[in-house]
């Protein structure tokens, strides 16, 4: 379920002309679901699907620990890539909300910062 | 259940409001609020949680609110405003305008969820304290009577959008992603109410 709600996402940026570079990239402080980049902006994704009995919608369950813990794998993974490849960087979170039929798929790119304050 | 209302009176609070929203998961449609001043000894076992009960129940339930509310608002934000500033922000814009409705001026809101209302910079807000509360909808007698307003007021704002755009079953369906609407929406393509940044709507 989780795996068909990333793959799902990687099909809505690979349409919109966006690269995935990178998927579950693990580091000692955290994981990033999808690394995206489009031109010379990285976008760093965090994948969520609906659970059962879950409250709310999907993607409010990025907790204040999780955003931080994902902007330290970020951290991490910027210091593996050539500081010249990338000028911008942002933290996006992708919903993907079973229907009956279907996935839908809500997209928010900059949802937070790398301090992980809601934007 | 119950204590959330008498105990925030106990702090010295005077006009405890719930607040909640209806329809962040649809593809079509606005997000609509309410927000609600209960009487004590509201009848609250007669309501219960809006999702569990019967949408005849629930026709009931809003009146019995409606009737003995204190004070009570329902507001919403269009699907124009949902995909400019998505959907978490609209359905807290929603029950901002809620709330702003309210007349007396609330001094205390329990509002459902992870998050307070971003207050606005004029207005009522200064003096107005917020608890968000996750489930409140089915904890909090204020919420859910709030939950139910907004419920039951979407509902038929999505029953003029069938007239209005025949074809997708909104009626039916209330804009939700079911088989049907999916079928509608590749036959029919976007109404104008449908949310464009979900994808889903707009193929690809």
């Amino acid at each position: 379920m989780g795996r068909d709600a990333e793959e799902a996402v990687c099909a809505y940026l690979g349409k919109r002309g966006i690269r995935i570079v990178e998927r579950n990239f693990r580091s000692r402080g955290g994981e990033i679901d999808i690394i995206a980049r489009e031109g010379e902006v990285l976008a760093f994704v965090e994948v969520r699907f609906r659970e059962e009995d879950g409250h709310g919608l999907p993607e409010e369950s990025v907790g204040a620990v999780k955003r931080r813990r994902i902007a330290t794998a970020a951290r991490a993974y910027l210091a593996t890539v050539p500081p010249d490849s990338w000028r911008e960087a942002r933290f996006d979170v992708a919903a993907v909300d079973g229907g009956d039929c279907g996935p839908v798929i809500r997209y928010y790119p900059g949802a937070f910062d790398a301090k992980g304050k809601i934007l | 259940m119950d204590g959330f209302e008498a105990r925030a009176r106990a702090r010295g609070f005077r006009t405890v409001a719930g607040v909640d929203e209806a329809g962040r998961g649809p593809l079509a449609g606005p997000v609509v609020a309410a927000a609600v001043v209960l009487p004590t000894g509201f009848p609250q076992a007669e309501i219960r949680d809006s999702k569990a009960l019967s949408p005849k129940a629930r026709e009931k339930a809003f009146l019995l609110i409606t009737s003995h509310a204190l004070a009570f608002a329902v507001a919403h934000s269009s699907p124009e405003e949902i995909d400019r500033i998505n959907i978490l922000r609209a359905s807290l814009l929603a029950m901002r305008r809620a709330v702003e409705k309210l007349k007396p001026v609330p001094d205390f809101l329990f509002v459902d969820g992870n998050f307070p209302i971003p207050p606005a910079k004029y207005g009522p807000w200064g003096a107005i304290r917020q608890e968000p509360l996750v489930s409140g909808d089915s904890r909090c007698a204020s919420v859910m009577a709030a939950s139910i307003l907004a419920k039951v007021t979407r509902d038929r704002m999505m029953h003029e959008y069938e007239r209005v755009y025949p074809g997708y079953g909104f009626a039916s369906h209330k804009g939700y992603p079911t088989k049907a609407h999916r079928v509608a929406l590749r036959m029919l393509g976007p109404s104008p109410i449908h949310r464009k940044t979900f994808r889903g709507v707009v193929p690809g």
